[in-house]
C-alpha cells in the first residue's frame, strides 16, 4: 500500500512538473535555466536532449544527450523571407519571432523534427515572441534596420495554436525584449525605459502599471519572482513577486573612454 | 518710332560674334562638372577580426572578472547569471543576494554571441563553432565538445552607408569580432 502511494504521489508530482519544456523536475537528472526573449537557442526534448538554434534560414537541432560529443541531427528550412531572430520554447512549441512575424513549431511527435505549425504575418520589424497559457506576446520594433512597421505590442489569441489570431495593439516607442510572469508583462522599450503591464485581463488588455524612464531596457527574464534586465547602461534586478516593483540592485556597464 | 530709334534699338542688342563664341564654350562647362560640389562625411566602418582555427580550438579560458561593456545576450540558471560580453566572452555572476550581485568570473569564448545551459554545461558559440564548456569548477571551464562550423557566417550589410562592414574572407580564418574605425568619405553632392 505505501508503495504504492509513494507511486502515486511521484506521478502526481510529475503531471504537475510540467511540461516538455521543465527546467527542473523533481526525479529528472537535468535542468536548464531561463534566457532571454532575444535568444536563438531553446533547450528542450524529453531529457533536454536537444538545442534548437535559429539563423536567419534555418532550426538547427543538435542532439546534446552527450554533452562531449554534440551531433548536428536536423536541419530545418525557413523561407528567407522571414529572417528568423528569436526562439521562445513552450510547452510542446517552439515560437519563434522573425523580421515577418511569427513561426510556431511543433516537437511533439518527435523532438527532433520541429514540425511547422502555423504562422501569424505582420508588417516588417524586429520582434521577440512570448507566450503565457493562451496568449502569445510580440513586440515589434520599425526603427533601424528592422524594418517599416509600427513600433508597438501585439497580442495574439493561440487557443486554437493552428491560427493564431490578433486580439489587439498597444503602441510603443522603441521595444526589444520582453517577459511575462502570472499578471505581469515587462516590456524593454529601449530609451524609453522598463514598462510593467498589468496582464491579469490580457485577453482583453494589457494596462500599463509603471514606467522605470531612467534606464535603456533591451532584454529581461521573469526568474522566481525577480526581474533580471539588462540595457546599455547596466544589469538591474527588480522584485515583482508581492505585486510591488521594487529595484533590488544595478550594476553598471564600464563608460567607454 | 522713328526709322533711326528702330535701328537703334535692334543694334543695341547685337552681340558681337566673339562674345557669341565664348558664350557658346562657358554655359555648357556649368553642366559638365567643371563647377565641382562634394560633400565629405564619416563613415563607421567595421574590419573583421580573424583567428585561426587551431587557436580558436585553444581559446576558452577563464579571466579575471571585468566590468561590462559591450552586453549581449542574457541567461539565468539557479544563483548564477549570465551577460554576453558581445564577441568576447561571458560574465559570470553570482546573484545568490539579487540585492548585492557580485561579477565573479570571466570566461573568454572569442566570438560569441549566444549562450544556453544545461546541467552545469555551457553551451555556446565560438565564432562558427559550437562548445560545450563545463563549469563544474568556474575557476576552471573545461571545453567539453565542438561542433565544428555549423553555424554559417552572416555577412553584416553595409545597407545605410554610414556603417558598412568589410567583406568575410574564410582564407584569413575565422570572424572573432569587429574592429570600428571612423573613415572620411567624399561624395558629390549630386549622387
Amino acid at each position: 500500500m505505501n508503495y504504492l502511494l509513494r507511486v502515486l504521489t511521484v506521478a502526481i508530482v510529475f503531471a504537475l512538473g510540467g511540461c516538455a519544456m521543465d527546467t527542473e523536475s523533481p526525479n529528472s537528472p537535468n535542468s536548464t535555466g531561463k534566457a532571454g526573449s532575444l535568444a536563438r537557442y531553446a533547450i528542450g526534448g524529453p531529457n533536454l536532449n536537444y538545442l534548437y538554434s535559429v539563423t536567419s534560414t534555418d532550426i538547427l537541432v543538435t542532439d546534446i544527450t552527450n554533452l562531449e560529443n554534440p551531433q548536428l541531427v536536423n536541419e530545418i528550412k525557413i523561407d528567407e523571407w522571414w529572417q528568423a531572430e528569436t526562439i521562445f520554447p513552450f510547452g510542446d512549441y517552439l515560437f519563434l519571432g522573425t523580421e515577418a512575424g511569427m513561426l510556431v513549431y511543433s516537437i511533439a511527435l518527435d523532438a527532433s523534427n520541429p514540425v511547422y505549425v502555423s504562422s501569424f504575418e505582420h508588417i516588417r520589424g524586429c520582434d521577440p515572441v512570448v507566450a503565457q497559457n493562451n496568449l502569445a506576446f510580440v513586440t515589434l520594433n520599425g526603427n533601424g534596420p528592422c524594418g517599416a512597421a509600427q513600433n508597438e505590442l501585439h497580442v495574439l489569441d493561440i487557443s486554437n495554436i493552428e491560427f493564431p489570431r490578433l486580439l489587439y495593439t498597444v503602441e510603443l516607442d522603441d521595444p526589444y525584449g520582453l517577459g511575462i510572469d502570472g499578471d505581469l508583462l515587462f516590456i524593454c522599450d529601449g530609451k524609453s525605459g522598463l514598462k510593467v503591464f498589468d496582464a491579469s485581463n490580457a485577453q482583453n488588455k494589457v494596462e500599463l502599471l509603471e514606467t522605470f524612464s531612467n534606464v535603456q531596457a533591451t532584454d529581461v527574464i521573469p526568474y522566481n519572482g525577480n526581474l533580471l534586465m539588462i540595457g546599455e547602461d547596466g544589469f538591474y534586478q527588480y522584485h515583482y513577486a508581492d505585486g510591488n516593483i521594487s529595484l533590488l540592485s544595478k550594476m553598471e556597464v564600464a563608460k567607454k573612454g | 518710332m522713328s526709322r533711326e530709334n528702330k535701328r537703334n534699338f535692334r543694334d543695341g542688342f547685337k552681340i558681337s560674334k566673339t562674345i557669341q563664341a565664348c558664350l557658346l564654350i562657358t554655359i555648357p562647362a556649368f553642366f559638365t562638372g567643371c563647377y565641382q560640389c562634394e560633400e565629405t562625411y564619416l563613415v563607421k566602418h567595421f574590419s573583421p577580426v580573424y583567428m585561426q582555427r587551431a587557436e580558436l580550438e585553444n581559446s576558452i579560458k577563464a579571466s579575471d572578472a571585468k566590468l561590462i561593456e559591450s552586453p549581449g545576450k542574457i541567461y539565468a540558471k539557479d544563483q548564477l547569471f549570465f551577460i554576453v560580453e558581445q564577441q568576447k566572452g561571458i560574465h559570470v555572476i553570482d546573484n545568490s543576494n539579487p540585492q548585492q550581485p557580485a561579477i565573479i568570473q570571466f570566461i573568454e569564448v572569442p566570438g560569441i554571441a549566444e549562450i544556453q545551459m544545461k546541467n552545469n554545461v555551457i553551451l555556446a558559440n565560438n565564432a562558427v563553432d559550437l562548445v560545450t564548456i563545463d563549469i563544474s569548477d568556474l575557476s576552471n571551464p573545461k571545453e567539453l565538445g565542438r561542433v565544428v562550423e555549423l553555424f554559417p557566417y552572416q555577412q553584416p550589410s553595409s545597407e545605410s552607408g554610414r556603417i558598412t562592414y568589410g567583406s568575410i574572407d574564410p582564407e584569413q580564418g575565422y570572424v572573432i569580432n569587429w574592429e570600428e574605425e571612423s573613415r572620411e568619405q567624399t561624395k558629390s553632392c549630386y549622387e
